[in-house]
Order: structure tokens, then C-alpha cells, then sequence
């Protein structure tokens, strides 16, 4: 036999004041979580949306990223041999061939403040291999002409990217290039970068090298075969699964999350105190009424069962109020950007409120609401039915 | 005297929740002696940049983008007498691994025989700088570094490139610079390097990564940050120079604005942390209203009730926040702790100076939190609180 | 047993040293004549005027005993607390000794209360951490008096009331009886003109409250203290020299006071 829900409800609006100051301290902590969380959310979900498990990507050995990767045409010539590589409708193979180049822009909303924006060179193909990119403004470069499109998420983060903006880009005279389109890439990292014709990009930079090559291939089991290929004697290149490539920039997203929750479990072992002080305060003025409530029949467990249910409850509103408020933070300054200690560009990303987030906020409440009604909860089952009855 | 024994015993006669709210008030603290360390550890590294009047040249369109190394001798040129212009070296960005191990390095290729005279603060010593002259194979590396790889002055060390020529090279230790403020970046020599570049087949050795300059006055690097972007304004690869400070600013701003972020992580535990204590000091006056009507009675003003209140909640919060304090600081001073690495910051000292603020801190929030219910108590109608007890 | 302390207040009192504090103001020209007039007292509950005192007069010589019965809600208490100051009336005055309670501040009147009045409730209110000497001292906090003068004070206090061998003990380690006496010692150790007693021996039994109510009439006889006590207990009311009935804020008086000295 249990106590009514409203029983521990009332009781919580009865002690307004300690009510009210647990569960604030417990939304804000709740925030926290929510709010640091987000971050590393928002780059993960970025960096996977940019990877493909059936797309190779292939850089120099010993390079650790697109940025740092130098690819001569006698290297890349020799990909067009690779196995289950995918060919287009014309017979030519998805292979594209990339240069990756950066150039310093202002950030948007802050005072002297530049970013390192990647800039692509492509070829045609590479929108072929990427249908996920798709122009929401404007139009595709002329691959002859000195123009660009631009990533939606660069456009709004960093300055000059609108259409008709001009960027300067190019080691040997400053070549003015035009802002002709916006494009999006399903959230992906694609959107943080200026995608621009490689033959205009390579012959500004003065080179005949490449960064990087992406081979669409048949499948994921075909991807395998692949990258052996690439690895083996014939080409000598690294290759992984875009996947896999992505997933290692996202490495700094593990130390933030792993931060994140040391700061959050000593933050919330305080919680825990402070939930238990109110329990126990909760348990000692009512002596009396839980004496009453066995002298009626209610069992030691019922009664730790309100208690339990009182100091949950009190979670439950912090988790979702807390979650409310992390969400409208979220949303306020949704557009974020980083720089990467792996490539040295800015990524661009989105704080994003994840499952995964949420269920972790209403775990670490529910384990706040438990642990602190723990040792309450005993004692309250522990008191002494005539003595408590007797004494005021 | 029975004041105090007044003021002390009322905190011990519930001392679990005494226990409870000096642990609910310390934690909080410990992040905050955290956060405020990590801060002023990177305040602390930017001050030092800015003392050093040091200044960074790097391409104006993206620091990737490489400068003709010809320009050091121009820049040499526009103090040929070293009078305010104290010294300038080139640098490239390496990256750098090691064979089977994800960890990333932070190496630069440096020019040899002005390293030195741009970074006095690291206090070479003599023989530190004959090795480094003498074996073209030499390495400095970041204490941090040497620490984490297990690398010892003295061993010859294999590191993979991240740049071309890609290759393993072979460097020997001939320095783990003990004083450096940025304990991470190791540096190698910058002809070595290009004679492995050239070794490989590679052009490289006209192009360089930036350019560090050292300077005597503050004058002369306000100068020289505006002369040398003037001289390579309309040269093909044109300039931006920042001072030391500005340069590394730019990289913690867009590592999640951390000093920002900490801050308000910071106020955000003292605001958990009154939140704890202002529970318990409203649950202590709500258990002893009866004394403090008994003590209005017997002619103890509103404002002594109010002042009691104040400092009952300040023992408890500075004794908490003494607790929070210490954590940290016993963690990282006396326990294998304090040589963890941490992201970003690597090393991380706790300052006592911090800790000493957290427990002033402590005693803002004793205050903060005790405002509302001591103001209860000192209004406490004397009359109301007596018939309601009896 | 308690006669037996009686007589040793009586041997004590011959010695000045032992008792000087308490019997500077032995003279039956005490200061606190207590005069109440015109005094109203409403009370608001859920914004309903509740008349408790309507129009009270009265006069209480300086150094009576006077008794104040009545039944419960007739306004006893609240009389007692606007005589103490820790009210203030709807309107009227009332005038104690010198001060005329309704001209003076709140800071004036909590200053005053410390100095004139001592308190002795039903439930005695202690404070349950401090030992029943720290509990006397705890009001002396309120002057300027070196420790030695404060300790000795304390100590003649809990001789009067005969507490000396548990002045160490806490509330809890003490008998209910016990702990009104360190209460009656703890409103007397400032020296007060006035104490208010409200129904101090409520909660006790027949012989202890007996034991409370001669130590009363101790203070009354031997220090002057001037005593107005809130009881509705008839035997309690027998040991005072005064006995006032009040029923529905109008006062009538039953026994005059037989002139003590």
C-alpha cells in the first residue's frame, strides 16, 4: 500500500522556500550538462554528417589532416587504377581530386577577431560524389571564372561570404574572388568551408599539388578492398573511410565530453548533499506525521517510498525545466565555430539538444533525487512510532 | 567569548547538516578553484607573451600560408643597427608524430642561430645552446612533451612530419627547456629540416611558415608591427603582424572562448553554492525560531539577530569553501595529480593566490545566502513567533 | 528542601558583596510604576479586525505582585507583551517607570526591554546549546561589563534560584522545574524593574510549581521586583498581593494588595 502522488506533492509546495532553492540548484546544474553536452553534440553530429562509410578519402602518409597533405598528379594518376571504385553513367570514375587551402576571415559578431576558413578547389566531379551538396542561393561557379560558393554555415559565421561578397585568396597576387552561391551540405562540416574551381584555386597557390582525393566507391565492403589497394605497393597513400577521418577530428569532442562530466559528477555529488540536508530536514519535521502514517499501517518501505518519490519529483521539475532553459540558451547562440588542433580551419557547428543529452540530464537528476533521498529515506522508515508520537 | 561559543555551537548542534552544507558549498568550490586556475594559467601565458615584446609574422591571407624566407634578411634591413629590433627568427609548423602512436606533436623548425636571442625568458644555458649549435640533429623539446612520450635528455628520437617530406627523422634531445612558457612545442632546427626536404625531392626551403621578432621596447614592437606590413603591402604575399599575445588570443577564442566559458561556469558554481547554503540557513532559523524570538525578547536588537544570522552562515560557507580549496590544491600540489596533462592547457597549476580567493569567495556567498533569512529573523514579530509556539 | 534554600537567600542577603546588584534598587520608591491607559488592541486576521484590549486601564504600583487571570483569548498575554514592549496597542499609552513605551522606537524600546523588563514564558524558551550559565549570561551580552563582573553576576543569579551545581548542564539534562528557575535567573541577572511572567509554571506539577511561584515572591519581597503574572491557575494567583480578572478586554479586580512592606 502506497501514499497518494499528491501526498509528496503537497508536501513539496508545504516547504516552499527549501523546495524551490533544492530544485534551482539542481536546474542549474542541469544546464551545465545540458549546455556543455551541446557543444561537443554539435561538432560530433557535424563531423559525422560529412562522412560517408562508402567514400575513401586518401592523403599523404604522415599527414594527419587535409591541411597538412600533399598530393603530386603522379600519386593521384595512379587512383584511377583502384578497385571498386564507382564509375558515373559516362564511364568516368568518381575520383576528386581536392586542393585545401585556408584564408584568414573575420569572425562575425567579434572585434578583431579572424578564423581560418578552409577553402576547396574542386573539380565537377565532386558534386557527383557529394549529391548532398546543394545550392540554396545563387548558382554554381563557372569552373573557369574566379568565383565561389560558400558553406550556409561560413556565410552567416565569418564576414564577406554573402552573395557578391569578395574574398581575396591566392599566394601570388591578391585575386579577388566572387561570392556567386550558398550551398548546403546536410549540417555537415562541407558547410564551414569556400568551395571554389580547382583549376582557378591551384593555379593562384602557384602549384601543381593536391591536397587530398575522395573516391566514391561501390559499397562498404568495396571501400575495404579499396583502401588495401591504396595502401599496398602500387600507390603507397593513406586511405581510411571518410567516416573514420571525420571521426578523428571529432578527438577533441572526447576530452570536452570526459571535462565535462568530471565537472558535472563533482557538481552534482554537491547536489546530492544539499538534496539530502533537504530530505532530512523534510524527514525531522515530520516525525510526528510519519509516526502516524505506521500507527495507520503504512509500511516501512511506503514511507521510504515518499520520500523517495518527493525528492524525485523535485528532480524531475529541475531536469525539465533545466532542459528548457539549456535549450533556449541552445537556440539563442546556436551558431558556433572552433578551430581544429588537427587541420588548423575553423569548424563551424551547431549546439544541439541530442536524445542522448536529455536522457544524460534526466540520469544525472534521477541520480541526484535517489542518492540524496537515500539515507532520509531510511531514517525517516527508522523512527520510533510511540516515542515520535509522544514527543512534539 | 559566549557569543562565539553561542555562534559555533549552533552550528555543531546539527552537525550532519553542518557536514552536508560545507560539502554541498565545497564542491561547487573545488570547480571553481579549477576553472579560475585554468584561467589565470592562460591570463598568466598571455601576460608573459605580452611581456616578452615579441612579434608574429605571418601571411596576411591565413597563417598556413607560407612566407618567402627571404623576407627575414628585409626585415633584418629595417634596423640594421639592432637598436630596437632585437633579433629575427623564422619558424615552420611540423606537426609531428611518432610510429604507431595517435598523440600529435607540436614541433617547429626553427632558425638555429637566432633562437635564443628572440627567447631569452627560456634561460638557455651554455651548453645547451653549444649542442644546439653544434649537432644539426638537435631538439628542445616542450617539458610537457618529453614528460608524456617518456623522452629523456640525451635520447635520439624518431618523429614523423606532418608536412612534407613525410619521412621519419632522426633528432637528438639536447634540451627539455625547463623555464618554457608554452611547455608543449618542441623545436628542431629549420636546416636540417630543409636539407631532409631537399633529401626527398621537395622545394621547400624558400618558403617559411612565420617569423617571430624580438624586440627591446615597447616602442619599437608598436613600430615594427605597423613597418613590416607596410614593407610587404604590395609585395606578392603581404603580411600580418600581431604581437605575441594578440596571435595566441586568436587560438583561445575559437578553443570554445574557454576564458569566457569559465567564467561563467565559475559564477555559476557560487551561484549553486548559495543556493546550498541559503537551504540551510533558512532551515536553521525555521528550527530555532523560537530562540530568536527569545533572544529579541530578552533585548537583542534586529540588527544583532541579522548580524548573528550573517556570520553563522559565513563560518559555514568559508569552512566549506576552506575544504574546496584545499581539494584542489592538495590534489595538484602533493598528489601525482598535479603532473596529469589536461586539454588545452596541458599542465595545470593551482595557484595560491586562487584558492585564497575562492575562500573570500566562500565568505561572499556566507553573506549572499544568509541575507534572506537573517532579514526573516531580524523582522521576526517577537509576539506572532511566541503565540505560534504555544 | 526548598525552605531550606530560603534560608540560606536569607543569610545571603545579609552579605552586600554576594547579592550588591540585585539590592541597590531594594527601596519601596522603585521607579517602575507600571500605568496603562486607554489601551486598544485589535488584531487583523484575514483582514477581519479582531478587538482583543478595548479601552484597558490600569495601574500597577511599583513593586506589586499582581496576578492577571482570565480565560484563554481574553487578551492576557497580549496586555503582558504591550507592557513588556514587544508589542505596541492599537492606541493608548502605557507608561513604565519613566518611559512612556509609546513614544520611543523600536531600537529605543528593544534597548529598554534589555535593561528593565525580564521575561519567564510557559515553555521557558533556552537556548538548547548553551549550558544553563552560558543561557543566564547570554542577556548580559547587552552591556558593557568586564567577563569577571558577568561571570559573578550569573553566579549570584543561579544562587537565587538555586541552581549553582547545574550550571553546566544543558536544557536537555535539566528538569522542567530546572529549567524555568534558569529562566527566572536569566531574567533577572540584568536587573530588571519588571518581570513578566507568562504562565510560568504551565507546564509544570503541583509542587514545582509551587517551588517556582515562592521563588516569585522572593524576588518580589526581597529584591522589589515589581511582578504582573499571566495565569489562569488559581493557586498559581494566590501567591500574589493583586489579582486582576480580565474577560473580553474589560478588567475587574478581585483582591487588593496588602501593603508589604
Amino acid at each position: 500500500m502506497a501514499l497518494p502522488l499528491f501526498y509528496s506533492w503537497r508536501n513539496l509546495l508545504v516547504r516552499r522556500l527549501s523546495t524551490s532553492l533544492t530544485l534551482l540548484l539542481i536546474t542549474v546544474i542541469v544546464v551545465v550538462l545540458a549546455v556543455l553536452l551541446s557543444f561537443a553534440a554539435g561538432i560530433r553530429q557535424t563531423l559525422k554528417n560529412s562522412g560517408h562509410r562508402d567514400r575513401v578519402i586518401v592523403l599523404k602518409p604522415g599527414s594527419t589532416a587535409e591541411s597538412t597533405s600533399v598530393l603530386f598528379p603522379e600519386e593521384t594518376n595512379l587512383l584511377v587504377q583502384t578497385p571498386g571504385i564507382r564509375f558515373d553513367p559516362s564511364g568516368q570514375p568518381l575520383i576528386s581530386i581536392e586542393l585545401c587551402i585556408q584564408t584568414s576571415l573575420p569572425r562575425l559578431g567579434y572585434q578583431d577577431s579572424f578564423a581560418n576558413v578552409a577553402v576547396r578547389g574542386v573539380d565537377p566531379v565532386a558534386f557527383a560524389i557529394r549529391p548532398e551538396i546543394q545550392i540554396v542561393e545563387g548558382r554554381l561557379f563557372d569552373s573557369g571564372a574566379l568565383e565561389v560558393i560558400v558553406g550556409e554555415a561560413a556565410s552567416k559565421r565569418f564576414g564577406n561570404l554573402k552573395i557578391d561578397g569578395e574574398i581575396s585568396l591566392g599566394r601570388l597576387g591578391n585575386r579577388l574572388y566572387k561570392v556567386v552561391g550558398i550551398f548546403r551540405a546536410n549540417n555537415s562540416s562541407f558547410e564551414s568551408e569556400i568551395w571554389a574551381p580547382r583549376s582557378m584555386i591551384t593555379t593562384a597557390y602557384s602549384g601543381h599539388y593536391t591536397s587530398s582525393a575522395t573516391i566514391q566507391c561501390i559499397d562498404e565492403s568495396q571501400a575495404q578492398t579499396a583502401i588495401n589497394y591504396i595502401k599496398g605497393p602500387s600507390v603507397k597513400l593513406q586511405a581510411q573511410k571518410e567516416t573514420d577521418y571525420y571521426q578523428e577530428l571529432a578527438r577533441t569532442t572526447r576530452q570536452l565530453v570526459v571535462l565535462s562530466v568530471i565537472l558535472i559528477a563533482i557538481m552534482g555529488l554537491g547536489a546530492v548533499f544539499a538534496m539530502a540536508n533537504t530530505m532530512y530536514a523534510a524527514v525531522d519535521h515530520r516525525r510526528r506525521e510519519f509516526a502516524m502514517l505506521r500507527t495507520l499501517g503504512f509500511s516501512r518501505i511506503a514511507i521510504q517510498l515518499t520520500i523517495f518519490i518527493e525528492s524525485l519529483l523535485t528532480c524531475l521539475v529541475s531536469c525539465i525545466i533545466g532542459l528548457l532553459i539549456g535549450s533556449a540558451f541552445i537556440a539563442m547562440n546556436i551558431e558556433q565555430d572552433f578551430i581544429s588542433d588537427v587541420s588548423f580551419s575553423s569548424l563551424t557547428y551547431q549546439l544541439r539538444m541530442t536524445p542522448t543529452i536529455m536522457i544524460s540530464c534526466l540520469i544525472l537528476a534521477c541520480g541526484v533525487g535517489i542518492a540524496g533521498a537515500l539515507a532520509p529515506a531510511v531514517r525517516a522508515s527508522r523512527i520510533p512510532i510511540l516515542e515520535a508520537l509522544r514527543k512534539a | 567569548m559566549l557569543y562565539w561559543i553561542y555562534l559555533i555551537r549552533n552550528l555543531t548542534r546539527n552537525i550532519r547538516r553542518t557536514l552536508l552544507t560545507s560539502a554541498a558549498v565545497a564542491l561547487p568550490i573545488v570547480i571553481f578553484v579549477l576553472s579560475t586556475s585554468v584561467i589565470s594559467a592562460l591570463n598568466s601565458y598571455l601576460d608573459n607573451a605580452a611581456k616578452q615584446m615579441r612579434l608574429i609574422v605571418t601571411h596576411k591571407t591565413s597563417f598556413i600560408n607560407p612566407l618567402p624566407s627571404g623576407y627575414r634578411y628585409k626585415i633584418e634591413a629595417l634596423d640594421p643597427e639592432r637598436k630596437e629590433l632585437t633579433a629575427v627568427c623564422g619558424m615552420h609548423w611540423l606537426g609531428g608524430k611518432v610510429e604507431n602512436d595517435p598523440r600529435l606533436l607540436s614541433t617547429l623548425a626553427v632558425d638555429k642561430d637566432n633562437l635564443e636571442a628572440c627567447y631569452p625568458d627560456y634561460h638557455f644555458t651554455q651548453e645547451e645552446m653549444d649542442a644546439w649549435h653544434r649537432d644539426r640533429q638537435a631538439a628542445i623539446l616542450g617539458p610537457e612533451t618529453a614528460k608524456q612520450f617518456g623522452w629523456k635528455l640525451g635520447d635520439r628520437i624518431t618523429i614523423t612530419p606532418s608536412l612534407p617530406p613525410y619521412t621519419p627523422m632522426e633528432f637528438h634531445v639536447i634540451s627539455t627547456a625547463e623555464h618554457a612558457s608554452d611547455p608543449v612545442t618542441s623545436w628542431i632546427r629549420l636546416d636540417y629540416y630543409f636539407d631532409a626536404l631537399k633529401e626527398h625531392g621537395f622545394h621547400g626551403d624558400e618558403w617559411i611558415g612565420f617569423f617571430v621578432i624580438k624586440c627591446n621596447s615597447i616602442a619599437g614592437l608598436d613600430h615594427y608591427r605597423r613597418a613590416i606590413d607596410e614593407l610587404f603591402a604590395n609585395y606578392p604575399d603581404p603580411t600580418k603582424t600581431r604581437d605575441e599575445k594578440s596571435f595566441v588570443n586568436e587560438f583561445i577564442a575559437q578553443q570554445f572562448n574557454l576564458p569566457r566559458n569559465l567564467a561563467i561556469l565559475a559564477s555559476l558554481t557560487v551561484f549553486v553554492a548559495i543556493m546550498a547554503a541559503m537551504n540551510t540557513m533558512s532551515m536553521n532559523i525555521r528550527d530555532r525560531i523560537n530562540e530568536v524570538a527569545t533572544m529579541k525578547s530578552l533585548g537583542f536588537s534586529s540588527r544583532s539577530v541579522f548580524v548573528q544570522i550573517l556570520i553563522e552562515s559565513m563560518m559555514l560557507c568559508v569552512s566549506g569553501g576552506f575544504v574546496g580549496a584545499l581539494i584542489p590544491y592538495g590534489l595538484f600540489h602533493w598528489t601525482p595529480l598535479g603532473s596529469m596533462t589536461i586539454p588545452v592547457i596541458q599542465a595545470l597549476d593551482i595557484p595560491l593566490l586562487v584558492c585564497m580567493k575562492a575562500v573570500l569567495i566562500a565568505v561572499g556567498i556566507g553573506i549572499l545566502s544568509a541575507l534572506w533569512p537573517a532579514w526573516l529573523g531580524a523582522k521576526l514579530n517577537v509576539v506572532t513567533a511566541l503565540r505560534y509556539l504555544e | 528542601m526548598f525552605i531550606g534554600e530560603l534560608q540560606r537567600y536569607v543569610t545571603r542577603l545579609q552579605n552586600p558583596n554576594n547579592v550588591s546588584f540585585l539590592i541597590q534598587k531594594v527601596c519601596p520608591m522603585s521607579l517602575a510604576n507600571i500605568s496603562v491607559h486607554q489601551v486598544v488592541k485589535n488584531y487583523h486576521k484575514d483582514r477581519i479586525e479582531i478587538p482583543v484590549l478595548n479601552g484597558l486601564d490600569l495601574t500597577i504600583p511599583a513593586g506589586q505582585f499582581s496576578v492577571l487571570m482570565g480565560p484563554s483569548g481574553s487578551g492576557k498575554s497580549t496586555l503582558l507583551h504591550l507592557i513588556g514592549g514587544l508589542d505596541r496597542p492599537t492606541s493608548g499609552t502605557i507608561q513604565v517607570g519613566d518611559f512612556n513605551l509609546d513614544r520611543m522606537s523600536d531600537s529605543e524600546l528593544t534597548r529598554w526591554r534589555s535593561r528593565h523588563v525580564g521575561f519567564i514564558f510557559q515553555m521557558y524558551h533556552l537556548i538548547p546549546v548553551l549550558t544553563a550559565a552560558e543561557n543566564v549570561e547570554l542577556p548580559l551580552l547587552l552591556f558593557s561589563m568586564s567577563s569577571h563582573e558577568r561571570k559573578q553576576r550569573v553566579a549570584t543569579a543561579l544562587q537565587v534560584v538555586g541552581l549553582t551545581d547545574r550550571m553546566d548542564h544543558r536544557p536537555n539534562q535539566l528538569s522542567g522545574g530546572q529549567e524555568q528557575r534558569v529562566a527566572i535567573a536569566r531574567a533577572i541577572v540584568t536587573d530588571p524593574d519588571v518581570i513578566l511572567a507568562d504562565e510560568p509554571t504551565g507546564d509544570l506539577d503541583a509542587k514545582t510549581s509551587e517551588e517556582i511561584l515562592n521563588l516569585l515572591n522572593i524576588l518580589n519581597k526581597e529584591f522589589g521586583k515589581t511582578i504582573l503574572l499571566v495565569t489562569h491557575d488559581p493557586r498559581a494567583a494566590a501567591h500574589g498581593q493583586r489579582i486582576l480578572h480580565l474577560d473580553k478586554g474589560i478588567l475587574s479586580q478581585e483582591k487588593e494588595a496588602v501593603c508589604v512592606t
